[in-house]
């Protein structure tokens, strides 16, 4: 009996090695990648700092985030398994403008980007993933995109050719939007004007001296996000009607709305319909301040021609005449762009909770606009322009005319 | 009717002078005769001028130096003897039989003792400054303008030639009435511009015109000028301020000529007066060029004065006591800026711009002189004178795209949009002309121990405009902004004619050791207009009145005293001009329809067009009643003039707002919706609603009123012989008050809610146009004449002590307003807070009321005119070489600093001059 027992237990040890060694799977190791992820800051003006910068990487498998902080440049590098993420920058940013008075100031935002759904393999050619950011746009909804006041000089005779001026607004939000009822108009003082005499109430109004405003019953004007409303006060192809060899002028027949006075200077165009024309100081026709020294705004209201004939303020201008102008209630203006040339302000006429800056065009009559940068574009596609409410930096000075154009620079 | 009166009157008239013509009953029994020369060259002086001051008669010399006067014996007698060129000799005569006495001028030169470089006070009863050679030469003029600084009251500046300049007289500012209220003479021959159309290539705007630029008129051939600041004779109408009388040498002077350099401006002038040969008179010949730039980097601010002169004058006698003096002249001024084009304003390759002035004038008088007979004199002037002037611009229109009303007559039409750019070309043909004709007789006779001096006489004057007026392409108007008017030729414009009758007594009496002389004279004018006029006809009567008592010398203290008091009264009239009688129509075009569609084809354009006259029926002449006092101390060698005056001028032009109304259709253009149709509409397709608008227009007007009151003074403080210098100090007090006498009508431009403002509102006062000025001023003014250096040297110092400027205070509220349809609403207090009526309020600050005061502006002058040999003379002058100018708080509080005051002003300026003489 002996000689049976060694070679059961033998057996039994056997199989039980072989059940050991089986059940001790040797595992394969993960590919690992070390990449560089870099913040890079979009429609922000130089001179900035960023401040608090963090990365989070989310595995879309894993649904696990990690976070890090990248250095004072931007970057920081870390080592992920393969896999598809979302990259999330986040951070501060600290920039100085200078405001109206000559004075430098200093602002803080914040800024986020996002980077969805990125396969992250040691096959990449490229280490390094760039996350835009952007400042985070605080208003959702309609922005003034452009202003093209300044006008041009025309090539044949060197003429002022205001005809070509334009307001361009934009549907910065993710939703359809109704033009019905929204107001444009320009402030009565200019930033020259010492001093301002409706200083005391501009915290809480703003005094225009013209309002137009979109007819429709509310739902008569829809505007997709990504689109914008152009309003001319002379929507022809200005180029072909003029001078077909002058590129200065351009084609404001794309225009959705028509600013019309009833004047022997003015064109009715049938088929652009027009703005109602709440109240003009002139009884001619309304041209846009050449020398961008005016606020402008985007006011809405319900019952804009009763809001119109309630609010008319009449005070003494500093020559001691009276000076008339409508009133707007500063919490129903949607948006506000202040005009006035850097040597030449002595005053502001916008309220800074409107509008902490300023921007220009720097001559009259030299072709440029003053136009909304781009903070980011969409993944698909749309447009995003920056508001920040300060137009030192969020809008370009002197820059190319683009009706109905939204390009990235 | 009109003419049967005016033959009647004409008739009375010779009649009433015819035994004039008879013999004297009482004869002058002494006879004055004699021979004038030249003390120099011992020739004889022809048609050298006598002038008896108390008998106010005149007499000259033949040819041959001889002269002949009457006077009566025991008698005394005033007689001053000048001729062109040379020092006057007065002189006092007290003879009891006939005499013959000779008088030797000397030559005019600063070697002599006695040189006056200011204006005199003359010495007839109304004040008037009588300014000579060489006060003229010294203050070194370039025209006519620059003379008014010697006159009491004012101030020495620069004139701006390359803007008009007009005439200002006794007041604080100035105003148009004025200006069109003084009448220019030269030498007889009124300058008249009372069909004047356009100034600078534009038509005038068809209401208050200017009077007469004072730069056209050239000063090197002047001999002197009287200026008569009070009430003129009524040989002189209308006017309604005063009389510049003109004299220009006649009479033989050697070549002489004169180069003018100052830092705007550069003039040269040349002339000679020939004897011509065979007894046949003189001729005097001269020319004169000045330029002048604003700056002298830009070529387009400038003005160029080109002028030639012929002036004959003879004399022929017939016997001893009966001579005609003939005088004929020929002049020509222009002004050639052929190529004048504004860089900035004209940028097309073709642009241009041409300005022509013409201007030839001529002039003849006569005047026959009888000694011997109750008649004295009989004259005549006639004159006539013809502008051309050319405006032509080509120019480059680029209005952008707009429409254009063009209809000449009244109705709904279709009409076409301007194209983005064109070329246009404007002509402007201004051709003034007038005539003007004048008789006058002069006549003695003598009332117990008043003399008599009786004038009259009949004036008449023509003014038509021959031009064409303004000729452009209807279709490529130069202005298409603002296009009132049409063209309308100045041929087809009614000429405007003025006919005066006047007759005058000029009377002395001698009481005791005083003298008590008066100038009385009537004016009568008819209206000489068509019948729709409403003062058609009617006769304007304008008594005049000026005397003057010279009371006895007496001593005191050593030293001769003499007390003359004067005092004068007078109405006078200015009639209305061509531009303010006959004013172009006024053309309101309504824009209908407006249907500027993207597609060419489909475009319409449809015009209302409504056409207003506005000319006002109802216009009167201005008329100014002038009331002045004055005293004159003499002291020895010194003398105070002192006038007070007050002046009142009512129904003065002015330029005033009418209302009118006009209905038109309101086409819808969204009516017809373009992508619907694919030819051009009919007006019908539109719907439409009938809409009125209202409008103001100007029209001419009698509303203008200004007072001026005031003080002038001139202290003559003789000469401190030591030290070579004469002293005088003059200036005025002028208090002036400014006012329209019509309500005001004021149209909001503004819209609201689509609507353009519904009211015009009506107003009881004017602001800025209602206003009191007043100014002070002092001319210090130092001579120093040193005949061995042949030298004038002036140190003028002159002070405003202060101008002042005030707007009567007003409520800022309308009295009343109308609508669109013309119906008128009183304006109730309470309305001024409602949205829509406060755009018809307008009130100020309390202070805007308060008086603004400049004070003190101190400046100093200098002149020095020399002599040089035999041949030159130079001058050279410095204004403000000097200068304090504090400076002061505003009626605001806000300090106007001493810097911006002196800026205002100008820096310190000067020129210089050479004057030959071969």
């Amino acid at each position: 009996m002996k000689k049976k027992t060694v070679q059961s237990a033998f057996y039994i040890s056997l199989i039980a090695l072989i059940g050991i060694w089986s059940s001790c799977e040797k595992e394969e190791p993960i590919p690992t990648v070390e990449l560089t992820a870099k913040v890079e800051l979009t429609g922000v003006t130089t001179g900035s700092k960023v401040d608090e910068l963090t990365i989070r990487v989310k595995s879309n498998q894993t649904g696990v985030t990690k976070e890090f902080t990248a250095e004072a440049n931007g970057e920081t590098t870390m080592t992920l398994e393969e896999g598809v993420y979302n990259f999330e920058a986040t951070g501060k940013i600290s920039y100085s403008y200078t405001d109206y008075e000559g004075e430098e100031q200093t602002k803080t935002e914040s800024i986020a980007g996002l980077i969805e759904n990125l396969s992250v393999s040691s096959s990449m050619t490229n280490k390094t993933v760039a996350i835009q950011t952007h400042i985070t746009v605080n208003s959702s909804g309609w922005v003034i995109k452009e202003i093209y006041s300044a006008s041009t000089k025309t090539s044949v005779g060197n003429k002022n050719y205001t005809h070509v001026q334009f307001v361009e607004i934009y549907n910065n939000s993710g939703e359809k939007m109704y033009a019905d009822g929204l107001a444009i108009g320009e402030t009565q003082v200019t930033s020259a004007t010492v001093p301002n005499y409706y200083a005391d109430d501009i915290a809480n109004y703003t005094f225009v001296q013209t309002l137009y405003s979109i007819p429709g019953n509310g739902t008569n004007y829809p505007v997709d996000p990504g689109k914008s409303i152009l309003i001319a006060p002379y929507p022809i192809n200005h180029k072909v009607e003029f001078d077909p060899a002058d590129n200065k002028l351009l084609d404001l027949s794309i225009a959705d709305f028509q600013w019309y006075d009833e004047h022997s200077l003015a064109l009715q165009v049938p088929e652009v319909p027009d703005l109602i024309k709440h109240y003009s100081y002139s009884s001619t026709i309304w041209i846009l301040t050449t020398q961008t020294n005016r606020g402008l705004v985007l006011f809405k209201t319900d019952n804009i021609a009763d809001y119109v004939t309630n609010n008319i303020d009449q005070r003494k201008n500093n020559a001691g005449k009276d000076a008339i102008a409508v009133r707007l209630d500063n919490a129903k203006v949607l948006d506000a762009v202040y005009l006035g040339h850097p040597e030449k302000i002595k005053v502001k006429t916008i309220a800074p909770s409107l509008d902490l800056g300023f921007t220009y065009c720097s001559e009259t009559f030299n072709g440029k606009s003053v136009r909304r940068k781009v903070s980011h574009v969409e993944s698909d596609g749309r447009v995003v322009y920056q508001d920040t409410n300060n137009s030192t930096v969020d809008f370009i000075p002197d820059a190319e005319p683009q009706p109905k154009q939204f390009k990235v620079d | 009717m009109k003419h049967l009166y005016l033959t009647y009157i004409v008739i009375t008239i010779f009649v009433a002078i015819s035994p004039l013509f008879a013999e004297e009953s009482q004869k002058r029994s002494i006879k004055v005769s004699g021979n004038i020369t030249d003390a120099d060259t011992k020739n004889p002086l022809s048609f050298a001028t006598i002038y008896i001051h108390e008998t106010y008669n005149g007499s000259a010399s033949d040819i041959n130096g001889h002269y002949t006067i009457l006077c009566e014996p025991g008698q005394s007698y005033r007689m001053t003897v000048s001729s062109l060129g040379y020092q006057n000799i007065d002189t006092l005569l007290l003879l009891q039989k006939n005499t013959k006495i000779d008088f030797s001028l000397h030559p005019r030169s600063f070697a002599l003792s006695e040189v006056v470089v200011s204006a005199k006070e003359n010495s007839r009863e109304n004040s008037s400054s009588l300014i000579g050679k060489e006060a003229l030469q010294h203050i070194q003029p370039s025209s006519l303008a620059d003379v008014f600084q010697l006159l009491p009251g004012g101030l020495t500046k620069e004139m701006a030639m390359t803007t008009p300049q007009y005439m200002q007289l006794r007041q604080a500012g100035s105003d148009v009435n004025t200006s069109l209220g003084t009448s220019f003479m030269i030498d007889g021959m009124t300058l008249q511009n009372d069909a004047v159309q356009n100034v600078y290539g534009e038509t005038t705007s068809p209401t208050v015109l200017y009077g007469v630029d004072l730069r056209s008129v050239a000063t090197d051939r002047i001999e002197s000028v009287e200026v008569i600041r009070g009430i003129p004779s009524v040989e002189y109408g209308n006017l309604t301020s005063g009389v510049v009388k003109v004299a220009l040498k006649r009479g033989k002077t050697p070549l002489g000529g004169r180069v003018k350099s100052d830092l705007n401006n550069k003039l040269f002038a040349v002339g000679e007066g020939f004897l011509l040969p065979g007894n046949a008179g003189t001729l005097n010949i001269d020319l004169d060029y000045m330029h002048y730039k604003d700056d002298p980097r830009k070529e387009l601010s400038s003005y160029k004065r080109f002028t030639t002169s012929g002036r004959y004058q003879n004399r022929f006698t017939i016997g001893e006591e009966i001579s005609f003096k003939l005088d004929a002249d020929l002049h020509y001024t222009g002004s050639f800026d052929k190529t004048k084009s504004d860089p900035d304003a004209m940028k097309g390759k073709d642009d241009y711009e041409y300005n022509d002035y013409n201007n030839v004038s001529f002039s003849t008088s006569g005047t026959l002189s009888m000694l011997q007979k109750i008649l004295k004199e009989l004259h005549y002037n006639l004159s006539v004178s013809y502008t051309s002037t050319l405006t032509e611009r080509k120019q480059l229109i680029t209005p952008g795209v707009m429409p254009l009303p063009s209809a000449t007559e009244e109705g709904e039409y279709d009409a076409q949009y301007l194209p983005a750019q064109y070329s246009s070309l404007l002509k402007v043909d201004g051709k003034p002309f007038n005539l003007s004709a004048k008789i006058k007789a002069k006549g003695e006779a003598t009332t117990g121990k008043i003399h008599h001096h009786i004038t009259t006489g009949v004036e008449w004057q023509y003014n038509k405009n021959l031009g064409k007026g303004e000729i452009y392409d209807q279709q490529r108007p130069p202005y298409p902004a603002t296009k009132s008017t049409r063209p309308r030729p100045y041929i087809d414009i009614p000429a405007v004619k003025n006919l005066g009758l006047f007759v005058e007594d000029r009377l002395r009496y001698n009481f005791g050791k005083s003298t008590l002389a008066a100038t009385a004279g009537l004016r009568a004018t008819p209206f000489m207009l068509p019948k729709e006029y409403a003062l058609s006809g009617k006769w304007y009567i304008e008594p005049r009145i000026n005397t003057k008592l010279d009371l006895p010398d007496f001593q005191l203290y050593g030293e001769k005293i003499g007390i003359t008091l004067t005092a004068g009264a007078g109405r006078h009239y200015r009639f209305p001009t061509q531009a303010q009688l006959y004013p172009a129509p006024l053309y309101f075009d309504y824009i209908q329809l407006n249907y500027y569609t993207q597609n060419p084809d489909l475009r319409m354009l449809n015009v209302r067009t409504w056409i207003e006259d506005p000319t006002n029926y109802n216009l009167q002449p201005a008329l100014n009643s002038k009331y002045e006092a004055g005293i004159q101390i003499k002291i020895g060698e010194m003398s105070l003039d002192l006038t007070l005056f007050n002046e009142r001028l009512n129904n003065g032009f002015s330029s005033e707002s009418a209302f009118v109304s006009h209905t038109y259709r309101k086409f819808d253009p969204t009516s017809v919706d373009p992508s619907t149709i694919t030819q051009r509409p009919d007006l019908s397709n539109f719907t439409f609603i009938h809409d009125t608008i209202s409008s103001l227009y100007s029209m001419a007007q009698n509303n203008s009123y200004v007072n001026k009151r005031g003080i002038e003074y001139t202290l003559y403080l003789g000469k401190v012989e030591a030290l070579y210098t004469s002293i005088r100090l003059n200036g005025a007090y002028f208090l002036t008050d400014y006012k329209l006498n019509a309500l005001r009508y004021f149209k909001p431009g503004v819209v609201i809610n689509n609507r353009t403002y519904p009211y015009v509102g009506v107003y009881n006062y004017h602001n800025t146009e209602n206003r009191t000025r007043a100014q002070f001023n002092t001319n210090l003014d130092f001579d120093t004449h040193i005949p061995k250096l042949r030298m004038i040297f002036t140190s003028s110092f002159q002070a405003v002590w202060f101008t002042k400027t005030r707007e009567p205070w007003n409520n800022g509220l309308p009295v009343g307003y109308l609508d669109d349809t013309g119906q008128y609403y009183t304006f109730e207090a309470d309305q001024a807070n409602d949205p829509v009526m406060k755009h018809l309020t307008d009130t100020y600050l309390s202070k805007y009321f308060d008086p603004t005061v400049v004070p003190l502006a101190f400046n100093v002058y200098l002149k020095m005119s020399k002599e040089i040999g035999d041949f030159m003379q130079i001058g050279f002058y410095v204004n403000r070489i000097f200068n304090y100018q504090p400076g002061y708080k505003d009626k605001y509080g806000r300090t106007v600093s001493s810097q911006a005051r002196r800026s205002s002003n100008g820096y310190p300026y000067f020129g210089a001059e050479i004057s030959l003489k071969i």
